[in-house]
């Protein structure tokens, strides 16, 4: 960015502050102004074009010093606009992609985007057909998410929300795709946490954390899922799969809710801005699968967002929801059981995710799912100490035994096939003498043995490819366990 | 109504004492003074006209490089309202930086038009010649 006078004397206009407000600025003057438009200000601020009254301009700041009453500001005549590209892999930066460590200094830029363009239009865009495997095998076979696929994470606090969504970024990074992880107004601490996660996994390479924190300023912490958007369509325009996760959407709508107040807009429901679906509808229309030079390319955005006392029905909740293509919700009630990932299969829905499946995985996702609802019901009758049948007690032991093995992944991401396989296995019956305890830990070993061992992993995969239905897939999985005694 | 005062200086203390009329209008014993300018401004209306009145002046800034006599600031303010606008003020600064001419806004709009500027874009253009000229003489 030039300096202030060299923009005074180009464009020829001038503002002066009128009133400063936490984050929001007001300017009289600048009577050609455009709405976003960058505005610099004397004293070195910067700040972009967020209201435009008759008689008074509301201007963002993006700085956590404040402008004091009085300062003169000039356009600039550009829209916001970040440097994007390779070189932020691997880096925690902010939404104006300034480095955030400072011993971690970032090559200098080279092209930049603006952060707010239109999303791109139907015939830009591709169905979603390919999976987008989470390395959780409630989520990959119950549930499951699509490249391209705008996916609400959902539930109370301290549900497991975040882990779940590392254990996914990781995963995804590990299988190639670009990962950004967008922090909105979060603590330090836990962005530190997060980043530490990531080394800790050798994944941090192939991912970029846009962090605001809730001392920043706060246009900032606004303009942070648009940056990270922006970020990740550089990258799909390069022809790369991108997983983004916005960590979370609903703290964002109270950081716009205060912007808004502040400028004295007419206020809505729970005092958010009129415009609050648009804002995040305009944001979550820039993911999905796209066509680009080289075939298709996707941007799959994972949104969290809060619920209070697992009520669904708030107002941001629910806008989301719409806007999306499903939600995963994290039970507190599950939680409290011990169950990790603690998502509730019924209550979570996947609207594209499904189309994405092999005949065979959505035959067992069916089974799976019906089988579980009367697992619940069963479980229900235990609590009144009724006496139980022979198949009431089968039904019991298997669901047990299989929602044992959802929670066995919560520690590493799990592949799906190696999934599939073991559930068919659990499925035949074969090792329905085998307690709950011991399973685990051969489940353990099928695991790591597919992720080692070369030929077994080729195996596994043939084995599934060649299974037509269940009933095939139960018999190859005995043969096979019977041939390799795993 | 024909305003005799020129600069936002001038509005300024005629509204401050305006404020301060009526803040004291109703001391007991308090016998209220009204400046010759502001007296002549209010007659045959009240002080509430007045101030509404200078409140809609607009203000055209201008800076200037030396201080200007109060005769010249009435020149050039009886010409900006005679040629531009009948309510305007000036709003004067002094930049010695700038050399001479003067820098004016209004409306929000800019526009240098100080002899510091035009120096500066001259030895934009010239810098090379000038550059020349020294290397010459080495």
């Amino acid at each position: 960015m030039k300096s202030f006078e060299y923009y005074l004397n180009k464009i020829g206009e001038i503002g002066y502050v009128e009133r400063v407000t936490k984050g929001v600025v007001g300017i009289s003057g600048l009577p050609t102004a455009e709405a976003e438009e960058v505005i610099l200000f004397e004293s070195g601020q910067t700040g972009q074009i967020l209201f435009l009254h008759s008689d008074i301009i509301e201007v963002l700041l993006f700085d956590e010093v404040p402008v004091k009453s009085g300062t003169r500001a000039v356009r600039t005549g550009e829209r916001l606009s970040i440097p994007v590209g390779g070189q932020y892999l691997g880096h925690l930066i902010n939404p104006l992609c300034q480095a955030l460590n400072q011993t971690d200094p970032i090559k200098k830029l080279g092209e930049t985007r603006f952060l707010n363009t239109d999303p791109p239009r139907i015939n830009e865009r591709s169905p979603v057909l390919k999976q987008l495997e989470t390395g959780v095998i409630l989520v990959d076979v119950l549930i499951p998410l699509g490249h391209g696929q705008r996916e609400l994470i959902i539930g109370d606090r301290k549900t497991g929300k975040t882990t779940f969504l590392l254990h996914t970024m990781v995963n995804q990074a590990r299988m190639g795709s670009v990962c950004i992880w967008a922090v909105i107004g979060k603590k330090r601490s836990e962005v530190k946490q997060i980043e530490e996660f990531f080394a800790n996994n050798k994944v941090l390479d192939k991912i970029i954390i846009m962090a605001s924190s809730a001392d920043d300023a706060t246009g900032l912490i606004y303009l942070t899922p648009y940056s990270a958007v922006t970020m990740a369509e550089y990258f799909r325009d390069l022809g790369q799969n991108v997983l983004v996760v916005l960590d979370d959407l609903t703290i964002h709508a109270k950081f716009y809710r205060e912007l808004s107040l502040l400028s004295e807009r007419f206020p809505g429901r729970e005092s958010y801005p009129v415009d609050i679906f648009f804002t995040h509808a305009a944001l979550l229309e820039r993911g999905g699968n796209f066509i680009v030079k080289n075939g298709t390319a996707s941007i799959t955005i994972l949104p969290a967002a809060e619920v209070s006392e697992e009520d669904l029905s708030g107002y941001i909740q629910t806008n989301l929801m719409s806007m999306t293509d499903g939600h995963l919700y994290f039970d507190k009630d599950s939680f409290s059981k011990g169950r990790r990932p603690a998502i509730n299969p019924f209550l979570s829905v996947t609207r594209v995710g499904r189309q994405t499946q092999t005949p065979l995985l959505r035959e067992l996702s069916r089974v799976l799912m019906s089988f579980l609802v009367e697992y619940q019901k069963v479980s229900g009758f235990v609590h009144f100490g009724a006496e139980l049948t022979e198949e009431t007690k089968r039904t019991l032991t298997k669901g047990e035994k299989t929602l044992e093995f959802f929670n066995l992944n919560s520690d590493s991401p799990t592949p799906v096939n190696v999934g599939i396989f073991l559930l068919g296995l659990l499925w035949s019956d074969y090792q329905k003498e085998v307690q709950k305890e011991t399973m685990e830990g051969e489940w353990r070993e099928t695991i790591d043995k597919y992720i080692n061992d070369k030929n077994f992993r080729g195996e596994i995969d043939s084995l599934i490819e060649k299974s037509k239905n269940i009933q095939e897939l139960k018999e190859k999985a005995v043969i096979f366990t019977d041939r390799y005694k795993v | 109504m024909d305003y005799n005062v020129f600069t936002k200086n001038e509005v300024d203390l005629l509204l401050a004492e305006i404020e301060d009329l009526e803040r004291n209008k109703f001391c007991p014993g308090r016998r209220l003074a009204f400046s010759p300018e502001l007296s002549r401004l209010a007659q045959g209306q009240g002080l509430a006209s007045v101030k509404k009145a200078l409140a809609e002046l607009v203000v055209l800034d201008l800076t200037v490089a030396v201080k200007l006599s109060p005769a010249f600031l009435a020149k050039i303010g009886r010409w900006l309202r005679e040629e531009i606008n009948q309510k305007v003020i000036l709003d004067i600064k002094v930049d010695p930086s700038i050399i001479a001419g003067a820098i004016v806004s209004y409306g929000g709009k800019y526009r240098d038009l100080s002899a510091g500027r035009g120096l500066e874009e001259w030895f934009t253009r010239e810098s090379t010649r000038i550059q020349t000229l020294i290397n010459e003489d080495r």
